[in-house]
This record gives structure tokens, C-alpha cells and sequence, in this order.
């Protein structure tokens, strides 16, 4: 950023050491029997001193968020002070300089500082015709993109957080009774605000509204479909009368009341979903009460999980404020607003970090996460049968790719393992005689195998899976080794199973030890 | 913002302004946040895995080349993170001859990626690929955190390729209660999780529970941002460890499940009841030497986890060592370069 912005900072800090040099070297000579000229300058350096210190004061009201943004007004304010003193202090020393009896600095040299100043207000003009598009142009839009989340992460911690700093200061220096500002700035809305922005909660608001608005979107998605489903609708409208009824009354424990209610409708609701269990729209509509159901239940969940760490974390501020106050009253002495946060935070998340280890919690932010997972899937799904018709691979058939890969994986293996063996097996020299038997003792074996039990294909193919012991994987080796049916599963014996073993070369001794005949004869019953 | 030592209003504004504007003119210096910078070059690759050598001047002091592990969670990066305070190249200049497995980032076809796959699959190939390299019966071995677990296991189903192995914060006993991601991961409805995102955990999932830990640093991590900023080295640093935090790959969901549940759940591993590609894992069938690495202040795999390994192990040549900090500055602190890595250099040396 070689601008006029650094330029200009540049400029500023050189500014500020020629002044303070130059400060110290004229009130030297400020001697009582030089009276006059004196008195003059000190004048002078009041005024600049009162201005300066005026402006000072207007720049520093407000929260250091505003006064960021205010930066470049500000700077031009302070420069225009600083530009008019110096030339009130270049016409007070040309006349003044003999009479307090020294020579440096030449005239020369003042006539350049008030050069620079002009110089400098010409740049620093042309930065502010731009202002704010100056800003982004030479700040943000140049900034790394990876730089960027932090920079408006910063700000808006920053933003939020220095907000309280006024009012805070107040209340340390008034005690903790000025009950105006305790319940303006601190009362829970402010406070939950605080805790959503540090922990990353979505804040679920206000129950009944979220469930208005579930609803809204479930009837849209219906007109949607074209197919509006009166009972759902009924069923819907009572539910939410009785849930308004309900949340009116706060006598009820409300979270577990609707919970309960929730998972009630859904079994009732259940036989009308399973009446016409078939087709694409039985299962969009189903897919779509599953999702509403859920999110419910989604944000019930939230708000019991939330309001647990809001609740844990009430008495850090208060607690906080009480030992600045004291400080306070013992010396007089403010903290600045980064220890004073500090010190919050550590409340804070101490109180916090006592709820986050308590079971409860632990098994709500369990079931919290599960029902987020499980609409984010049923979503999916939902998107899934609504575009099933266009030519996009699905996330099901994406399933079969990977499964596929998983057991070319453990095939690849075995294979590897296997001929790492035969390649130890076999002689130094004279390697073909082996080889050969080494590739027909697996279509040997597998030919015995198949003698015993019987062949089969894939069209036959039963669901292997449901043994126990065999999942997919296992079921897609046996497949290829031309097991594929529950009939000659159940012919297997322990010669069967050794040579099962030796043909996979691995789940060693699963068929022996969950008696794959004896299940699949049962299943075959 | 300020921390001045003045009271005088005018000298914090001041401050305020040239720390914002070291700051400002800091960040549009950087263009780019320079991570893993330790020579190296691919020797074998298979699908997203890749194994690396890390180059080096001269020949090394050892004859056994040592095999890093990281764990799948997170980058292995935060092993040379900083140029100044790489724990890769600490290993290289104390002599040794460094590998290292890049898990790379799976993908929606890594569904079904097992535990097999990572430690029978991977970490063999990357074995015998070294042994083969190298013409040597065996190689050392450092496990990393989960990695570390992935290694104790491949090191009791295959002792007779390993010479040497190193744990550094690993956790072996996962009954637990102290640590919140074993208290929470008992909770969790892990079939749920790995279903509901469709067989494939995004870092971003993980990253919340890793935030979680400390729920406050977020927040203090901002406050003090226009500081950091203000000094280039620290801005570099601190960038260099955000680009490590948010480059979190996502996780093999039928790996993820089984990890929770057998490990995490059941704590199957020391209760000698964990099954491998039909193996039954027993530790006490790991007899090479063993060093056991934890660090004192580990809030994310906390001492009382890592230490019973070294109770379960069959070797007879083994130590625990203490590295006085926490998790992370195992790798980059200051006293990771002048203690641990001599110390794990040395004794690997010594059982050369």
C-alpha cells in the first residue's frame, strides 16, 4: 500500500515528534523577565492545547466502532487544528524569535513545516473525496481473502462488545443499583445476544412463531405439490391452537408437553401415510412431515439446550461489575474496556464450561445434533424424490459407487495378502510349475465349494445380510465367489467355511463362529 | 483496545491510531499464509493417500527412517506449521530420516472407508513401501493423536515390522469423563450423525465441538486482533493457525461411526476387545521399545487417556514422557523444539 495513506500515517507521526521537539525547545526559553512574548506564547500553546484537548474529548465519545469509521473525518479535523497553529506560531516567531533571544530554527525551516502540513492536507483531501470507497477500495478489497473473516469478525465482536462499554462504566462507578441502564443494557435479550454470538448459537426465538412459520412453509409446500391434504390440515390447526392454548397458560412444563404432543401426532398420523404407501407423492408427503415433525422437535430441543447455557452464564456480569466497583471505590481506579472483558470472559466461560460438562446438556446437544443430521438428510431425500426424473447422479446411487469401491478395496487386499503369501511359498528358480498351481487353486477351491452347496446367480441372489456377521461387504465377496442364495448357505458345513476362509483370505473364521448354516436355515423357514 | 500505560487520553488515541494503522498497512502486506515449507516429494500415492519424504542435506545420523502417523482429524500441516518452529524439520536437523502419510481430503465415495482400510490398507502399504525403499526388516513408527491409536494398533497386529514406536497425546483409554469430547461422544447417537449427513462428517461438524471446548476463545481471540496485527511475525502466526483450524477435512463416515463406537463408547482397545479385518487386537502383543508422549495441559486428549498405554503393552523397554503444555504446543511451542523433538530424536537414536 505504497498511497497516500501511508504517506499520510508517515506524515502524522513525524508531525507529532517535530511538535513535541519543537514544544520543548520554545517553552525554554519562557523566562519571567521575557515577560511579553512569553505570555504571548503561552497563550498560543493554550489555545492549541484547549482545541486539541475539545477535540479530543468529541472524538473519543462513542464506541471505538464509530470512532474507526470516524477516523478520517477525525484526522482531517486534527490536521486543520494543527495547520492553523502552525501558521499562527510561524507569524508569532518571525516576529517574536530575536526578542527571546535565540536563532534556530531559521525561519527556512518553520516555512517548510507549514509546506508539509499544506502538502499533506492536499493529500489527505484527495483521500477523503473518496471516503468510504476509498476505504474499501484500499482496505478491504485488497485484504487476503483469508484475511477478511477475521477482520469482520473482530469488528463485530468488537462492535457488540464495546457498546456496553459506556454504560458499564457508569454502573462501576454508581454501584450496581441504577436499575435504568441494568435493565436496558442487561437485561436477557442483550445478554443471550452476547452468549448466540460467542458460542454460535442459531437462536431459535420465540417457539410458537418458528412453529407458525413451519407450518406456513409445510401448506406452501402442499399448494406446491398440488396436492393439499385436508387431514393434515385439521389435524395441523388443532394442534396449533392447543399449543397456543398451552404456551397461554404457562402452567404446563411447555418443552415436554409439546414434545410429548409432537411425538402423539406423529403416531396418529402415522396409518394415513401407511394407507396408499406407494408412489412418489406418498412418500414426498411423508418426507415433508418427517422434516416438519423434526424441525419442531429441532427447535424445542435448541431452546431447552440453549436456555441451560444462558441460565449458567447470568450472574457473570453482575459478578464482574461488583469487583471493578469495589476496585473502584477502594482507589478510583477505572479499568480499560480489554481488561475489563477479560475479566468477563473468564466468568463467563467458566459458568458456561460448568453446564457444557454436566450430563444434561451433554445428552441435549446429543439429540439436538441428531435431529439437525437427520433433517439435513431427510432434505436431501426429499430433493432427491422431487427431481428424480432429471438425468443428475443421486446421492443413493453415489452409495452404490462407494460401496462398490469399499469392496474392491478388500478384495484388492486379499488378493495382495494372497499373493504375498504365494510369492513366499514359492522356490527361488523354476517358478512356473507353482504359478500355474497357484492360479487353479482358487478355481479349484471355488469349483468344490459350488459341488457342495450348489451354484446360483445373481438373479436368484436372497439378502445375505440378513445373517448375522455378514454386511454388505462380506455379502458383495461372497457374491463374487458365487455364494448368492440362503439355500446354499445353509448347506455349509465346517470343510465349507475353512475353504470359505482360505478363498477371502480374510474375516477369518466369522462363518465358523456365527454358524452362517444354522441362521440361514432358520431364515429359509 | 488499548493496553497503554497512559492515562493521558490523547496519548491512547494515539496508540489506538498507529496500532490500527500498523495493523491496516500489516494485512496488505499478506498475500499469501505460507504452511508446511519443509522440503519434500512424494514417493507413492494411492487414490487420496499420499506418502512423502521429507528432503534432506547430508545423509541421515540413523539407519531406520521413522514413519509419521497424523490423525485424520484435522491437517498434519500443524506438524510444520511454522518455519521457525517446524517439528519436522527439528526432526530432520536432529538427524533422522522423516515419512509421513497424508490422509489427503476424503469425499462423499470415502463413505465407506474403514478403520481396515486406513491401518491394514494405508498405513501397511506405507510400511512395506519404506522397508522395501530402504531394504529393512523394519521401520519406526509415530503415531499422532488418533493416528497414534491407529498406530498402537497396526504395531500389535504386525509387531515384527515395527522397530520403534512413538505416541505422541494419544489416547488409548477412552473411559473418560474429565475430557468433554469423551463425555459428549457417550452421548452421541453417532448412527444419526454419520446416516444424516449421508456417510460423510464435515470438518465444520467437528470444528463446532472442538470450539465448544473452550467456549470464550473466539471472542478473546478478536479482542486482541488489532494487537496481533499490529507486529508482522505474530499477524503471520496467527494467520498460519487459523489456516490450520478451518482446513479440516471431512471424515470417512463408516471409520467415524466405528471409531465413536468401539473406541470412544465401548472403549473396546484396552478392554482387549477390538476386532481388525477379523483380528483380535491384543496390546500386549507390542514388544518393541515404546515412548509414550502426553502433555501435561491437554484439554482436548487429557494425560489420564494417554497414560494407561504403557500398562497394556507388552514391551519391556518403554517410558512416559510429560510435555509441560497443552495439545497444540506439542508441535509448535517453543519448548516442543528445545525438549520433546531432542528428546524423541535421541531415543530413537539410541535404538537404532
Amino acid at each position: 500500500m505504497s498511497n497516500q495513506f501511508d504517506t499520510l500515517l508517515e506524515g502524522q507521526k513525524k508531525a507529532m515528534e517535530f511538535w513535541s521537539k519543537l514544544s520543548d525547545q520554545m517553552t525554554k526559553p519562557f523566562q519571567p523577565e521575557q515577560a511579553d512574548p512569553a505570555k504571548a506564547g503561552e497563550a498560543l500553546f493554550q489555545e492549541w492545547y484547549t482545541k486539541q484537548q475539545a477535540f479530543f474529548q468529541e472524538a473519543m465519545k462513542g464506541n471505538p466502532q464509530d470512532m474507526l469509521q470516524q477516523t478520517p473525518e477525525h484526522l482531517r479535523k486534527y490536521m486543520q487544528i494543527q495547520t492553523e497553529f502552525t501558521q499562527k506560531w510561524a507569524d508569532f516567531f518571525k516576529s517574536h524569535a530575536d526578542k527571546m533571544g535565540f536563532k534556530i530554527p531559521g525561519t527556512d525551516s518553520l516555512g517548510d513545516a507549514a509546506q508539509y502540513f499544506q502538502d499533506n492536507m492536499s493529500n489527505w483531501k484527495q483521500w477523503m473525496g473518496g471516503e468510504q470507497d476509498w476505504f474499501s477500495a484500499q482496505v478491504l478489497d485488497k485484504m487476503p481473502f483469508n484475511m477478511r473473516p477475521h477482520y469482520t469478525g473482530f469488528l463485530d465482536s468488537y462492535k457488540f462488545m464495546s457498546k456496553y462499554w459506556e454504560p458499564l462504566q457508569r454502573l462501576i462507578k454508581n454501584g450496581l443499583y441504577d436499575s435504568e441502564i441494568a435493565g436496558k443494557y442487561f437485561g436477557m435479550e442483550p445478554y443471550q445476544k452476547l452468549v448466540n454470538q460467542m458460542m454460535g448459537f442459531r437462536p431459535v426465538g420465540n417457539a410458537s412463531d418458528v412453529v407458525e412459520q413451519v407450518n406456513k412453509w409445510f401448506s406452501n409446500m402442499m399448494s406446491y405439490m398440488g396436492t393439499p391434504s385436508g387431514d393434515w390440515k385439521t389435524v395441523s390447526e388443532s394442534w396449533k391452537a392447543q399449543m397456543d392454548s398451552m404456551t397461554n397458560t404457562g402452567q404446563l412444563p411447555f418443552f415436554e408437553m409439546a414434545a410429548e404432543l409432537n411425538n402423539r401426532l406423529r403416531d396418529q398420523l402415522a396409518p394415513f401415510n401407511n394407507i396408499a404407501a406407494q408412489g412418489r407423492e406418498t412418500e414426498i408427503s411423508k418426507t415433508l412431515q418427517d422434516i416438519q415433525f423434526h424441525y419442531i422437535a429441532f427447535v424445542l430441543k435448541s431452546a431447552e439446550m440453549q436456555a441451560k447455557v444462558y441460565e449458567s452464564g447470568q450472574f457473570a456480569m453482575p459478578d464482574t461489575l461488583r469487583g471493578f466497583a469495589e476496585q473502584y471505590q477502594k482507589e478510583s481506579q477505572m479499568p480499560d474496556l480489554q481488561t475489563f472483558l477479560q475479566a468477563y470472559l473468564n466468568k463467563l466461560e467458566d459458568a458456561v464450561l460448568k453446564v457444557l460438562h454436566t450430563d444434561e446438556y451433554s445428552k441435549l446437544q446429543s439429540e439436538v445434533s441428531a435431529l439437525a443430521v437427520g433433517i439435513k438428510r431427510d432434505h436431501g431425500r426429499l430433493m432427491e424424490l422431487m427431481y428424480a426424473d432429471l438425468p443428475f447422479l443421486t446421492h443413493t446411487e453415489g452409495d452404490d459407487i462407494a460401496m462398490e469401491a469399499a469392496a474392491l478395496r478388500t478384495k484388492v487386499r486379499a488378493l495382495e495378502h494372497r499373493l504375498a503369501a504365494l510369492e513366499k511359498a514359492m522356490p527361488p528358480s523354476g517358478e512356473s510349475d507353482a504359478e500355474k498351481k497357484a492360479t487353479a487353486a482358487p478355481v479349484t477351491a471355488i469349483k468344490a465349494l459350488m459341488d457342495k452347496i450348489g451354484t446360483a446367480s445373481a438373479s436368484d441372489a436372497d439378502d445375505l445380510k440378513r445373517i448375522k456377521g455378514v454386511g454388505p461387504k462380506l455379502e458383495s465377496m461372497l457374491n463374487d465367489l458365487g455364494v448368492y442364495t440362503l439355500k446354499q448357505v445353509a448347506k455349509m458345513g465346517t470343510a465349507e467355511y475353512d475353504k470359505i476362509d482360505e478363498l477371502l483370505g480374510t474375516f477369518q473364521g466369522r462363518a465358523k463362529r456365527d454358524h452362517w448354516a444354522r441362521q440361514a436355515k432358520a431364515l429359509l423357514k | 483496545m488499548s493496553t497503554t500505560a497512559s492515562n493521558n487520553i490523547s496519548d491512547q488515541l494515539i496508540e489506538q491510531v498507529n496500532t490500527a494503522s500498523d495493523a491496516l498497512r500489516n494485512i496488505n502486506s499478506v498475500h499469501d499464509v505460507d504452511v508446511a515449507t519443509a522440503p519434500r516429494e512424494v514417493v507413492w500415492e494411492d487414490g487420496k493417500v499420499k506418502l512423502y519424504h521429507f528432503l534432506r542435506e547430508g545423509k541421515p545420523a540413523t539407519k531406520t527412517p521413522v514413519l509419521v502417523a497424523y490423525a485424520l482429524v484435522n491437517r498434519w500441516e500443524m506438524m510444520d506449521l511454522q518455519p521457525d518452529r517446524s517439528f519436522i524439520r527439528k526432526l530432520l536437523s536432529e538427524g533422522l530420516d522423516v515419512y509421513l502419510i497424508d490422509w489427503g481430503y476424503p469425499t462423499k465415495v470415502d463413505r465407506y472407508k474403514t478403520m481396515e482400510d486406513y491401518i491394514l490398507g494405508n498405513i501397511n502399504d506405507c510400511v512395506d513401501y519404506i522397508r522395501g525403499a530402504h531394504d529393512i526388516a523394519t521401520v519406526n513408527l509415530l503415531g499422532v493423536c488418533q493416528g497414534g491409536t491407529f498406530s498402537l494398533i497396526y504395531s500389535a497386529l504386525f509387531p515384527e515390522k515395527i522397530r520403534n514406536l512413538v505416541t505422541l497425546v494419544t489416547p488409548v483409554d477412552f473411559d473418560n469423563e474429565e475430557g468433554l469430547l469423551f463425555k459428549w461422544a457417550k452421548d452421541m447417537d453417532v448412527d444419526a450423525i454419520v446416516d444424516g449427513f449421508g456417510g460423510i462428517i464435515p470438518g465444520d461438524f467437528l470444528n463446532t465441538g472442538f470450539d465448544l471446548l473452550k467456549p470464550m476463545n473466539k471472542a478473546r481471540k478478536y479482542m486482541a486482533l488489532p494487537q496481533t496485527m499490529a507486529n508482522k511475525g505474530r499477524m503471520m502466526n496467527f494467520l498460519r493457525m487459523e489456516h490450520w483450524v478451518a482446513d479440516s477435512p471431512a471424515q470417512a463416515g463408516e471409520t467415524y461411526r466405528r471409531f465413536i463406537k468401539d473406541m470412544y463408547q465401548h472403549n473396546k482397545l484396552i478392554n482387549g476387545e477390538f476386532e481388525l479385518g477379523g483380528h483380535l487386537v491384543v496390546l500386549k502383543n507390542i514388544t518393541m521399545p515404546v515412548l509414550t508422549i502426553y502433555a501435561k495441559h491437554d484439554h482436548i486428549v487429557p494425560p489420564a487417556t494417554t497414560k494407561p498405554i504403557n500398562d497394556e503393552i507388552g514391551s519391556k523397554d518403554k517410558e512416559l514422557m510429560e510435555f509441560p503444555g497443552g495439545h497444540i504446543g506439542v508441535f509448535v511451542g517453543g519448548r516442543s523444539q528445545k525438549l520433546l523433538t531432542p528428546a524423541v530424536a535421541s531415543w530413537l537414536a539410541e535404538r537404532d
